[in-house]
């Protein structure tokens, strides 16, 4: 088989960009990838693969612990000669146990070694997969396993901690409170502050205001009736020097 | 003052005429008038012309170099992998060093209810607003890519020391501009009405920054309510903002720089510089604008007593900085210890703490010290040897890294700052001193209502009167 033509998303060859582009780009570009082969005679049709089960056991012996998968036919009889590959799940991909592939015997089994210093999640569990894949005779088939032969994976969380190291986000709590309210109290003061400004402006346009006679007196003095009202002017000290 | 020169005195009488009303004109007491006379702003004659040249040339060469370093980035100083800092920093350390002062002379000695800082407050606050604002303005010049400035605010963590010096920067100087601004209310008030020739746009800025004030008690009230909060509240926030700054060096393993004596060392240090600052720009106002009758010999001594215990304080600091460190020369700590006492940086490091600290000490302590002229002489000594010592905690350090760096250039090991540095730090230095002229040239510098008040005369000038 071989890639002939890439369908770049802007109709524009993805050669002339090779090395420009960024590579969520480019990923995205191959989703439109088209491939075709050359002789099409190579490709069989699914209904021309035969269906294989997998059936996958874990062993644990002196000598260590061991895979043991089995593959059948439809009919349940066991299949020599299949190429099967295993795997154990990562975060981001399939990690092969064995550096070849291997293939089952007459009896339809096979038999590989499970390594001894794989990691595994934080309690030592590993999702273990055997696979049929791209096989000329049979479709793709898999059976999967978890088991507890992994070595327990201690994270460390130091950097999602609350911390002085930790990131923005990760600030410690007593520190984000003490800010605060240090910022709180210091603004708050400057913002009375600035409000009494206010005061200041409104105090003195009010004095401008009854000077030029444009606003009525509305300041409180008691009267002998014992309210507080007066209209009375007020009086400036105009000392003449 | 006695004028020896005829064309000088020729002078001076022509430049207040040009700004204070004609004594026919005259609605005050011949005392009040007087006062009115001496404080409010004047003009500028030729020698204020000629000065106001000279930092506007060295601040537009600054701002050439800058041009040229954000075109060129900051590849045109000399800071490379050891000297990752250089004297933006150093000159950034300085200014803020130089602004505590107004915290010193407006809160402090207020609080304290010290008579004698009337004349001072306001020539303390307009050196704290210049020296604060440069500071953050040189702090950006230190930054690669300036306008990536917001990331701080945007992606800052809080647990580093320097968002908490953002923060605290951008709280002390909105605070430093409301002390010099409050008080500055009844006297914006006077020049509106009081000064004449003037352009409109200025008594027009007097008109919008005045508030309306109109001299009324509750008025008074208020700003002199506000002015106590603002003292008690200023006071903190100067221990913090020094504080904070040498966190940026004591909060990192380096040698010189890991010691929990950083905070109080820098703190005192920053008194020492500001107090000297104030006496500078004392004198040289005094002189210039014939203040005798207002800033006396009794201030020049009692700023003088002011400054030597500054300086005692922070003699005390370096005591505990050097010699105690010195005493064990711990590998890498005593190479830079010798690097200062006896080596590369020692010519530096005694004239620093010989005439930076020592002999003003020394000086200070005689009354004859105290005189206008040697204190003068004195507190220059002491900012230029605090500048140097600024370069001295933050370059030397640097010249001795924990983790040996391999393979580099042998220039790389030596920091001589490039002329684009020196230009770019004269340019903020004449800056900060430009914006201090300018605040100078447009409002009164000694606030003539607290000086009013306390002469009685305060009920005789209506837009002040209580």
């Amino acid at each position: 088989m071989k890639i002939y033509f890439l369908k770049y998303s802007r109709r524009r060859s993805i050669k002339l960009f090779a090395g420009i582009i960024s590579a969520l780009f480019f990923w995205g570009s191959v989703n439109n990838l088209y491939a075709s082969a050359e002789n099409k005679s190579d490709v069989k049709s699914g209904s021309e693969l035969k269906k294989a089960n997998i059936k996958l056991e874990a062993i644990e012996i002196a000598s260590g612990k061991k895979l043991k998968a089995i593959v059948t036919n439809e009919d349940g009889k066991p299949v020599a000669a299949v190429e099967l590959h295993f795997y154990v799940k990562r975060n981001f991909g399939l990690l092969p146990i064995e550096a070849s592939v291997s293939t089952t015997d007459e009896t339809g089994s096979i038999m590989v070694d499970f390594p001894a210093d794989l990691p595994g999640d934080s309690l030592g569990n590993v999702f273990i997969i055997a696979k049929i894949e791209d096989s000329e005779q049979y479709e793709n088939a898999e059976a999967h396993k978890i088991m507890h032969w992994g070595i327990p994976v201690v994270i460390n969380r130091a950097s999602q901690q609350r911390a002085l190291w930790a990131g923005r986000s990760n600030a410690p709590v007593l520190l984000i409170i003490i800010v605060n309210i240090l910022l709180i109290s210091v603004w708050g003061v400057i913002i009375y502050i600035c409000t009494q400004l206010y005061k200041v402006n409104k105090i003195g346009r009010s004095e401008k205001e009854y000077a030029n006679g444009k606003k009525k007196i509305n300041r409180k003095v008691p009267q002998p009736n014992g309210t507080f009202h007066s209209n009375k002017p007020p009086t400036f000290n105009q000392t003449k020097l | 003052m006695i004028y020896t020169d005829t064309v000088q005195y020729a002078e001076e009488v022509k430049r207040r005429a040009k700004t204070i009303p004609k004594k026919e004109e005259q609605k005050f007491s011949k005392e009040t008038h007087e006062l009115i006379t001496d404080l409010l702003p004047k003009k500028f004659g030729r020698s204020g012309k000629i000065w106001i040249g000279v930092l506007f040339s060295i601040c537009l060469l600054g701002l050439f170099a800058y041009i040229k370093q954000l075109r060129y980035g900051l590849i045109v100083t000399d800071m490379r992998d050891f000297s990752s800092w250089g004297i933006y920093i150093s000159n950034f350390v300085f200014f803020v060093a130089i602004s505590l002062v107004g915290s010193l002379v407006s809160a402090i000695l207020k609080l304290a209810n010290v008579k004698w800082r009337t004349p001072l407050t306001r020539i303390a606050e307009v050196i704290a607003v210049a020296a604060i604002v440069f500071a953050g303005i040189i702090i950006i010049v230190d930054m690669g890519r300036p306008e990536r400035f917001w990331h701080l605010f945007v992606y800052g963590r809080i647990q580093s020391p320097i968002i908490w010096d953002v923060i605290v920067i951008s709280t002390y100087l909105t605070v430093s501009l409301l002390l010099l601004y409050l008080p500055l209310l009844p006297d914006l008030a006077l020049c509106k009405n009081e000064m004449v020739n003037i352009p409109k746009w200025q008594r027009k800025l007097y008109g919008i920054l005045s508030l309306n004030w109109k001299g009324t008690k509750k008025q008074y009230q208020i700003i002199n309510k506000s002015i106590r909060v603002l003292a008690i509240l200023i006071i903190p926030l100067a221990l913090a903002i020094h504080t904070v700054t040498s966190w940026l060096f004591a909060t990192t393993f380096r040698v010189g720089w890991d010691s929990t004596n950083f905070g109080p060392y820098f703190v005192s240090g920053a008194f020492m510089v500001g107090a000297a600052a104030v006496i500078a720009g004392m004198y040289i106002l005094r002189n210039h604008y014939n203040l005798e009758k207002y800033i006396t010999h009794k201030h020049f001594d009692h700023m003088g007593k002011l400054l030597v215990l500054l300086s005692l304080v922070y003699f005390y600091f370096n005591i505990n900085e050097y010699l105690i460190t010195g005493y064990k020369m711990k590998n890498v700590e005593g190479e830079h210890l010798q690097s200062l006492f006896s080596g590369r940086f020692a010519p530096m490091f005694w004239m620093v703490q010989i005439f930076g600290m020592m002999i003003p000490i020394l000086v200070l302590l005689f009354r004859k010290g105290r005189k206008p002229i040697p204190i003068f002489v004195i507190s220059v000594l002491v900012v230029v040897g605090a500048w140097f010592k600024r370069f001295l905690i933050v370059t030397p350090t640097l010249m001795h890294p924990f983790i040996p760096m391999q393979n580099i250039p042998v220039s790389w090991t030596h920091y001589i700052p490039s002329w684009e540095e020196w230009a770019v730090t004269a340019g903020s230095l004449a800056g900060a001193l430009l914006l201090m002229t300018l605040l100078i040239r447009l409002f009164p510098i000694i606030p003539i209502w607290e000086i009013a008040e306390e002469k009685g005369l305060l009920k005789n000038i209506k837009s002040m009167k209580e």
